[in-house]
């Protein structure tokens, strides 16, 4: 890991509604995340964590604050680095019913992008790639030409993956890539996650409301609250010594699987917080 | 919560409402089967599920996509017209299933009440907050005045800050977490001997999440209402639920005592999804179940899960397994996994 991180975003500013009735939805967040790495975005729901997210990939345009990509400003940018910028930084969304084209096939999904960016000179080359990111995710050529509704969602989540690491991103940007999958599949695309990072190296950023995932997962979490990052630090840090209120009360919500040691929990939690 | 005696207006509740009179169970399912009609006929979703519930019992219904988890909830009620449903559902000994139409809308509400997942589906949003917590009652004659002094008492027992007020708000008027709060109220408004909770906390931040549990706790403490909890995680309901049912592929698969059956889980299934599941107290790796849940039209023959189980023998693909006693917990298992240590 090198001090410079690849992607970093300082004092992102949002403001969505009208002048009259104004709602700060992300207010000077900053973060970073180095090669490597998965980096945690956790908070609750209208806590600006998505919002933030498209602030960095660009589906947003923030009223205020930078995005750098390996430490060059993204608004000053030239039109080359731009451009690597949207090939090397991919984004999995939430839900794989809503974000997979139901007309493409799964060939034309996952080949988009070495089209858009001209990464396969024939169509063969663009074949091969295709085949060997489908088995990078766990699945084969077999599926090419089926489409979206063919599949569970578990596996269309593994082929939105597949599409986003079909162009060879150096960031993998996710926004809840798991909350709409059954348990048994969430930890399927979990241990996928992780092992792109220790075979390719790639630098993953997470947003997720499941904080026990998020702890099995992350290397470096940012808790936010209200549109503003109340804390970041190591993630093993964040759970071992939380530093917020806010962190103390979210890590004091999580249930345990284990009878005994969730009742004692949720004891321990209806003392402190009178309903 | 406990200690904390704010009771619901139990000089109105339900005169036939006399808790440990009965030494039956409040619910018992007997053989439940169900099916909805397909293009190529009949299609089961939910098949010979047997199932009870005390008073002021928990018990947890665990399952993924196409286990029939909330088939059978629908079923209590009898809320599709469409499917067919055999069985019994004795409900303090009355089989639900036997009912006229006129009879079983009395008991609904009233008896036994379904709180749906997404608040944003079961309020309507033109109509106010108060006046769908009242038509609770208001559907089975309770007077407008009276209505009204239930539901503000309801809601202010759930948290609703300035209740009296509160009850002529719109539901877009709410937070997400006060949304499922009124559902709640909706749903224990004419104080049901048995609620049934369909992921009632799955669209909710793990704080909310904790307090609807809390609420309902609270309530079973009070009131002695039986709950059915449903639930696709396992990591849920641990310190919730007394008892737990395991379905999979529209059949019951592991029913025990939870701290058994989290201790020592005995069907392969049940032992996956725990192994699916992170903990926040432990570095254990996630060990998925391979594949993906399967859907009631593709469902293999012998044990349903036996394409995914890595401990399946050759028979477990040609016969379908019985449930049987296996240690404390009724398993559907040819090959059930021995008692783990210190268990």
């Amino acid at each position: 890991m090198t001090d410079q991180p690849i992607l970093a975003a300082s004092g992102l500013t949002k403001t969505f509604g009208s002048r009259r009735d104004p709602h700060r939805a992300v207010d000077g967040v900053s973060l970073a995340v180095h090669a490597g790495e998965i980096l945690g975005v956790v908070g609750e729901s209208g806590s600006g964590k998505s919002t933030t997210l498209r602030c960095v990939v660009g589906l947003e345009k923030p009223d205020a604050g930078r995005v750098t990509y390996d430490g060059l400003d993204l608004a000053g940018a030239s039109r080359d680095v731009r451009r690597r910028f949207r090939r090397d930084v991919q984004m999995v969304f939430q839900d794989p019913y809503a974000s997979l084209n139901p007309r493409m096939s799964v060939e034309r999904i996952v080949g988009e992008g070495l089209d858009i960016h001209r990464l396969a000179a024939t169509k063969q080359a663009r074949r091969d790639r295709v085949v060997e990111v489908l088995e990078v995710v766990g699945l084969d050529a077999t599926i090419l030409d089926r489409h979206p509704r063919s599949f569970s969602g578990g596996q269309r989540q593994r082929i939105a993956i597949a599409r986003a690491l079909a162009v060879g991103p150096r960031v993998l940007v996710c926004d809840e890539p798991v909350s709409a999958l059954d348990v048994s599949v969430q930890a399927q695309v979990v241990n996928l996650l992780l092992d792109m990072r220790e075979r390719l190296g790639m630098a993953v950023v997470f947003v997720a409301h499941d904080l026990a995932l998020v702890r099995h997962l992350c290397d470096q979490l940012v808790v936010m609250q209200h549109g503003v990052v109340v804390e970041s630090n190591r993630c093993a840090d964040v759970f071992a010594t939380p530093a917020h209120d806010y962190t103390r009360s979210l890590l004091a919500a999580i249930p345990i699987p284990d009878p005994a040691l969730d009742r004692a929990r949720r004891r321990r939690a209806a003392g402190e917080v009178p309903a | 919560m406990k200690g904390h005696h704010v009771r619901l207006d139990l000089a109105t509740a339900a005169p036939e409402a006399a808790p440990d009179a009965a030494p039956r169970p409040l619910l018992e399912i007997r053989g439940l089967t169900v099916s909805y009609p397909g293009p190529t006929g009949p299609v089961e979703i939910v098949s010979d599920l047997d199932l009870t519930v005390g008073r002021a019992e928990r018990v947890a219904i665990v399952g993924e996509s196409g286990s029939g988890k909330s088939v059978t909830a629908r079923s209590l009620l009898r809320l599709d017209r469409r499917a067919t449903v055999t069985g019994s559902l004795l409900l303090d000994g009355t089989d639900l299933l036997a009912l006229g139409e006129k009879e079983m809308r009395s008991y609904r509400g009233r008896r036994i009440a379904l709180m749906l997942q997404d608040p944003m589906t079961t309020l309507n949003p033109v109509l106010t907050v108060g006046s769908q917590v009242m038509e609770a009652l208001r559907v089975h004659g309770v007077g407008k005045a009276e209505a009204r002094r239930r539901a503000i008492a309801v809601l202010d027992r759930l948290g609703i800050p300035d209740a009296a007020r509160r009850m002529r708000a719109y539901p877009h008027e709410f937070s997400g977490g006060m949304r499922q709060r009124v559902c709640l109220a909706m749903a224990i408004v004419a104080e049901p001997d048995l609620l049934i909770a369909d992921e009632p906390t799955t669209a909710l931040d793990v704080r909310v999440q904790e307090q609807v549990l809390t609420l309902i706790d609270s309530l079973v403490d009070e009131l002695g209402m039986g709950v059915i909890l449903i639930t696709h995680d396992l990591g849920l309901v641990a310190g919730f639920a007394e008892r737990v049912a395991v379905m999979y592929a529209g059949r019951r698969v592991e029913t025990g005592a939870v701290d058994e059956l989290y201790r020592s889980p005995r069907h392969p299934y049940t032992a996956g999804l725990l192994g699916s599941v992170a903990r926040v107290d432990r570095d254990d790796p996630l060990r998925p179940i391979p594949g993906s849940p399967v859907m009631p039209t593709a469902r293999p023959v012998g044990c349903a899960f036996h394409v995914r189980c890595a401990h399946a023998e050759a028979d477990c693909g040609v016969e379908r397994p019985e449930i049987r006693l296996v240690g404390h917990s009724d398993v559907a298992c040819h090959h059930p996994l021995a008692l783990r240590e210190g268990a």
